[in-house]
């Protein structure tokens, strides 16, 4: 699938797309328009919220495509531009926070010397498995984007460290970093809601 | 030399798919794993975790062909027409 569309790369297409082909338009949104599709609503955002974002995206890729130097490929360069458009989404929607207050709950949960200060519960013993898998479905909303995203690109489409970092613009450790934020913050939301 | 990890790092190694771990790290996790009941859990829940929430987003990765067709339409003729 990646291979089919190496060309996208090439100074020459990129040309035709700046002079805005209608060949080359056509393939590129057709290469690239489902995938952002199911992303979007992978992230569980409503259809109408998705086609525009999906439109947006296409709008700012070709308006700033002039800038655009080649370094990476489209592909990359086409859902950085995506995943800000789903933050400025989110930040209208008033769920973008700017601290993570799973840091403050992570340290409390170690002691000095750095092992567990209270011992581990485990929700199991308090719900079933299909009542534990609603749960998770239910605190996944309340992760914060960007760590959401992270493991969508990273864990469920399986693209390369180096892809996502690009596509997110952060560092690798700060990618680390967003995973162990996203599966600790769901962990204890499962652990607090399992127990009321 | 260090001959075992201490409950925070095995936090961190336990969501970090990508770290790769020398043979030697590898027997001070799985020792770990195997004396700390604590961290036992917690390995299970977050991989546990991490498959629902997969399983979850592939789910509802769904994109109805004809209203993709349709929106690839519109967004063609839209950025055609701004050239």
């Amino acid at each position: 699938m990646a291979k089919q569309f190496e060309h996208f790369r090439s100074p020459e297409f990129l040309k035709k797309l700046n002079e805005r082909d209608h060949g080359a338009i056509t393939e590129v949104v057709n290469a690239y328009t489902t995938h952002l599709y199911r992303t979007g609503m992978g992230m569980n955002m409503a259809e109408e919220k998705v086609q525009d974002i999906c439109h947006n995206t296409w709008a700012t890729f070709f308006e700033i495509l002039p800038k655009f130097e080649g370094r990476s490929h489209v592909r990359t360069f086409l859902f950085g531009i995506f995943y800000n458009k789903c933050s400025e989404a989110y930040r209208q929607n008033g769920k973008f926070e700017k601290t993570d207050p799973i840091e403050d709950v992570m340290e409390s949960r170690f002691s000095d010397k750095d092992h567990w200060s209270n011992p581990i519960s485990d929700p199991e013993r308090h719900v079933n498995e299909v009542q534990m898998i609603d749960i998770i479905k239910k605190c996944m909303e309340g992760l914060p984007l960007q760590q959401k995203a992270a493991f969508t690109l990273r864990v469920v489409e399986e693209k390369e460290t180096e892809e996502v970092c690009n596509i997110l613009d952060v560092t690798n450790t700060n990618l680390r970093q967003l995973l162990f934020r996203g599966k600790n913050r769901l962990r204890e939301c499962v652990e607090k809601t399992a127990q009321l | 030399m260090k001959f075992m990890f201490n409950c925070k790092e095995m936090s961190e190694i336990c969501c970090d798919e990508d770290r790769k771990l020398s043979i030697a790290q590898k027997m001070m996790y799985w020792m770990h794993i195997g004396m700390c009941k604590a961290c036992a859990v917690y390995k299970k829940q977050v991989e546990f975790m991490s498959k629902v929430m997969k399983k979850t987003i592939l789910e509802r990765s769904v994109a109805d062909e004809e209203k993709v067709s349709k929106l690839e339409k519109e967004i063609i003729e839209k950025i055609s027409k701004g050239a």
